[in-house]
């Protein structure tokens, strides 16, 4: 398979067809095909939230039947969070109840609703593990558990023989195809470099909400014009150095997938929903409006990562995690109104990564310490939703689920599997869910069953 | 010829014992050139000038003497750190103590504080003691910073309680202090390549139980009191003094560390935290995981393996048999041979050097081109969008990791963590406000680079000596001279030469 800078380069020395008022007719014709098509349209996209920090996912989500909720309030104390502030909703599966967080108020009615659903204490594994086996060391387990910047790194790109790439950069390989003839990136993050996005064949794209899709400083003159070809020159001359052919590439990337994104964006009109003012609010509306323009894009399939951070809550956890989801919340909800308006809620599906949960014991300063499986959220049309998949774990110290004596959950759903559920509705082939989570096989099931 | 090659090797490394300082052939003005983008913020010409008068060895002792630029403090009260941050511009392009104010800065990105959790006022003392710590001993900056409010309430190791029943001290200076700032995840070898057992797998340093051990042996301090005031169990902040110790709220207990040390029963909190940092200071993994940091901050992402075991050695012992000497440290990674290879007239290594992260970009560009920088300065801003917002890193792990790998996955680029695609073309804007639009509180004098414009060949020599070691390739050079001629007067050729230049991918590598 040959690589984008290929392709670039393949597309400057051929004539530059690519870019000759013929390709871009063409270019344009194709896209309107597509809207014309919208009812059969075949896109889908997945959008990672990543929540920097480690979210305690004990405080995201609480099962609210008497044995469990005890437990939790006995061994969380000052952090328990009380009943009555919880948001409850019932799980389609055995009917059991939960509670979300107070500020989650909107995924609260898009549980309700069936769009959105929790998959309980997924981490990191290299097999399925019990307590017995990762106490007496004689299983493989991740290295560097409750590590921010390791765990981090696992999260977003799995088991990793080769080195170098993400999951979400392996599913854009094996599913670039079907963006051809389009040469923007299948993955897109607004969030700066993301490990997860980084492919073998293909690289992300990067969009910095707000901030302009072109170079400043240039007009139309032949001076202008004479210095903007040698800046493109100066970016392809050899200089045998590894790390200068990195910015160079960079940079390369940068010039080309903005302009075609500047293109795209330019004959958009405004979504009418309103997204909040916060970072995340930012991030998601950029998002929404790259989708907004896919027909023009020519994409199929998108992967777009965002992120919030400050949730590594070793102290004051109560009020931090309040400030944080009421960010997430909101900016959430708008975004799902934003793919409604765009006619694709059941063609985008919004999951949550985060370093690792937290212990339930607290510590001495109303926080919590690094742990490991969590809770996550996954949103969308396609989802299967209104119910809690996998297993909760059980609230006791030294319990069965626990790797020590603190409540850090070991995961009984791997990364791996929550990422081949996504990648598989996704559109990654059952052949190729090897190449993107090679660790897959170790575990029994490929699909966690959350997405129709 | 042998003789000279092996006594200029013997000088590098600071004792040539047979030759008196200045008999061989001086740097040559790009040699000193490249030495100073590994030291300073930036080569000047005076520098080049001074530099090649005295030679390295006497430089290195001249800036190890040189006392620290002022930081200024910010009120109690004040709601931003920018007086701070335009204070770092114009000692970085004017203090006279450049190499303190690298190595300072490299440990701010190692032992990690931020503006996005502390609050304005805490953060000009912090800086200040690394400042001063630089160029001492690695232990005393590990106990000053462990000590330090500032660091205290970012990692909350400062009110951290004896645990109560049901409780758990608080873990997040224990783990981070361990992983981060002295010893990593995992054995090291000498070289500081990772440690393997005999499966073949890494051995990691500690496991939770340790970092609960720490913690616990952390509990007990709070803020200083006002002085004359009484210390109560939790005092008010004050980022003026060190932390001191409130024995009742010590944990008492034994405590197992690394390598099952143990601290004994009853103990008090300045013995323990004193046993703890010994502890740590002297396991073995310090000196590679520390060196190799100090190497990539300084000159390059990728030193090889006895690069780093030449420099930790030093780390271990500085000849005189003390562990943790600074300056010995910074001596051989500056004086190293592989550092010193790529000099010109030589050419760097294929993987030789690091891209310039945003405050180095912008710190040499201004230096290099001679610009005079006002108190009040917009500049901080203009690293803020490049993702390097000073002193407010999004996590105690930096704006970015010693370990980030540029694509491909072989080599390690840290700094690239934060170039992104759009990173890279904000790097281009910012070359095209300095040398076309302006930045509030900067001056650079175009005047002498306009006066050469009629001359491309030698302006782009001029900018060469300037900005490239006066290595500047020829293709470039050819490349730039032909946007040059497009443009229609002396003042357009000039900063068309100067915008290409300093957006390039050559500058912005440092090499």
């Amino acid at each position: 398979m040959i690589s984008r800078r290929q392709i670039l380069q393949l597309a400057c020395c051929g004539g530059g067809l690519a870019f000759s008022p013929l390709g871009r007719l063409g270019f344009r014709t194709l896209g309107a095909m597509n809207a014309y098509a919208q009812s059969t349209e075949d896109y889908r996209a997945l959008v990672c939230v990543f929540l920097f920090g480690g979210n305690d996912g004990n405080n995201t989500i609480v099962p609210l039947d008497t044995a469990s909720y005890d437990a939790y309030t006995q061994i969380r104390g000052s952090l328990a969070l009380p009943s009555s502030s919880l948001l409850p909703v019932t799980a389609k599966t055995g009917a059991r109840g939960f509670g979300f967080h107070s500020k989650l108020v909107n995924l609260q009615k898009l549980f309700t609703g069936g769009q959105a659903a929790v998959v309980a204490n997924v981490g990191t594994l290299l097999q399925p593990l019990t307590r017995t086996q990762y106490l007496a060391g004689n299983a493989a387990t991740p290295e560097n558990l409750f590590s921010h910047s390791d765990q981090q790194l696992q999260w977003q790109t799995s088991y990793d023989a080769a080195g170098g790439t993400g999951w979400g950069g392996r599913a854009a390989d094996k599913v670039s195809y079907m963006n051809a003839p389009s040469m923007f990136p299948t993955f897109l993050s607004v969030a700066g470099n993301a490990a997860i996005g980084q492919g073998g064949d293909t690289s992300p794209a990067t969009v910095i909400p707000g901030a302009p899709l072109e170079l400043t400083g240039f007009g139309f003159s032949a001076a202008d014009n004479a210095r903007k070809l040698a800046l493109q020159q100066l970016l392809t001359l050899d200089t045998g150095a590894a790390l200068v052919q990195q910015a160079d590439t960079t940079m390369q990337n940068g010039l080309s997938d903005s302009s075609t994104l500047q293109k795209a964006l330019s004959g958009a009109s405004p979504l009418t929903t309103a997204f909040p003012k916060s970072t995340l609010g930012a991030q998601l509306q950029q998002i929404a409006q790259v989708i907004q323009v896919r027909n023009e894009l020519g994409m199929k399939r998108q992967i777009f990562f965002c992120s919030l951070g400050g949730f590594d809550t070793h102290t004051d956890q109560l009020n931090t995690q309040d400030t944080l989801f009421a960010q997430l919340d909101p900016a959430l909800a708008a975004f799902v109104s934003a793919t409604q308006e765009l006619g694709v809620e059941n063609a985008v599906t919004t999951f949550t990564e985060s370093d690792f949960a937290r212990t339930l014991q607290p510590n001495t300063n109303g926080g919590t310490d690094h742990a490991w499986g969590s809770h996550h959220l996954v949103v969308g049309g396609a989802v299967a939703g209104g119910d809690v998949y996998g297993q909760f774990p059980e609230f006791a110290l030294g319990g069965p689920n626990d790797a020590g004596s603190a409540g850090r959950w070991i995961p009984t759903i791997a990364l791996d599997q929550y990422g081949a559920t996504l990648a598989s509705w996704f559109g990654v082939g059952s052949a190729d869910l090897s190449y993107v989570f090679p660790n897959l096989p170790s575990f029994p099931g490929a699909n966690v069953g959350f997405l129709s | 010829m042998k003789l000279r090659l092996c006594c200029l090797s013997l000088l590098l490394a600071g004792a040539c014992p047979l030759l008196p300082a200045q008999s061989p052939s001086p740097m040559t003005p790009g040699a000193a050139a490249r030495f100073l983008d590994q030291s300073t913020w930036g080569a000047t010409p005076a520098d080049v000038a001074h530099l090649q008068a005295i030679g390295p060895s006497a430089w290195l002792g001249e800036q190890f003497a040189a006392s620290p630029s002022p930081i200024p403090d910010v009120a109690v009260d004040a709601r931003t750190l920018d007086p701070v941050r335009e204070a770092f511009f114009t000692n970085a392009t004017g203090g006279h103590d450049q190499l303190r104010q690298r190595v300072a800065f490299a440990l701010s990105e190692i032992w990690v504080v931020s503006n996005v959790k502390l609050r304005a006022p805490a953060i000009p003392p912090y800086l200040r003691l690394l400042a001063a710590d630089a160029f001492g001993n690695y232990f005393a900056l590990m106990n000053d910073v462990t000590l330090s409010p500032a660091m205290g309430h970012y990692l909350d190791m400062v009110d951290n309680d004896k645990p109560a029943a049901g409780q758990e001290a608080n873990e997040n200076y224990a783990r981070e202090l361990n992983q981060l700032f002295t010893i990593g995840t995992v054995m090291l070898n000498p070289d500081g390549t990772i440690m393997l057992d005999g499966t073949g797998q890494p051995i990691p340093t500690y496991d939770a139980s340790v970092v609960q051990a720490f913690a616990r042996a952390f509990t007990g301090w709070t803020y200083a009191p006002p002085p004359g005031a009484e210390s109560h169990k939790h005092n008010l902040k004050n980022w003026n003094a060190p932390m001191v110790a409130v024995e009742s709220n010590h944990d008492e207990g034994t405590k197992t560390l690394l390598n099952g040390q143990t601290l004994p029963a009853n103990q008090s909190a300045e013995e323990d935290l004193h046993g703890a940092l010994e502890n740590i200071f002297n396991h073995p993994n310090v000196g590679p995981f520390v060196c190799q940091q100090l190497i990539q901050h300084l000159v390059s992402s990728n030193p090889s393996p006895a690069y780093v075991q030449r420099v930790a050695a030093v780390f271990d012992n500085n000849g005189s048999g003390v562990r943790g000497d600074l300056q010995a440290v910074i001596r051989a990674i500056l004086l190293d041979t592989e550092a010193r290879a790529g000099d010109p007239p030589a050419t760097p290594a294929a993987n030789e050097g690091h891209l310039r992260e945003p405050v180095l970009y912008l710190t040499g560009l201004l230096r290099g081109l001679g610009a005079a920088v006002s108190a009040a300065n917009n500049l901080p801003q203009y690293t803020a969008i490049e993702g390097q917002p000073l002193y407010a890193p999004p996590s105690v792990f930096n704006y970015f990791s010693p370990g980030y790998r540029i694509a491909g996955g072989k080599l390690l680029g840290p700094e690239f963590q934060i170039q992104s695609p759009s990173v890279a073309m904000v790097r281009a804007d910012l070359a095209n406000t300095l040398v076309y639009g302006g930045i509030a509180g900067v001056q650079v004098d175009e005047a002498p680079f306009i006066a050469l414009a009629a001359n491309p060949g030698a302006l782009l020599d001029h900018l060469s000596a300037l900005l490239f070691h006066g290595q500047m390739p020829g293709d470039m050079n050819a490349t730039i001279a032909t946007a040059m001629a497009a443009a229609p007067d002396a003042t357009s050729k000039a900063q068309a030469a100067l915008y290409l230049a300093a957006s390039s991918s050559q500058y912005q590598v440092e090499r």
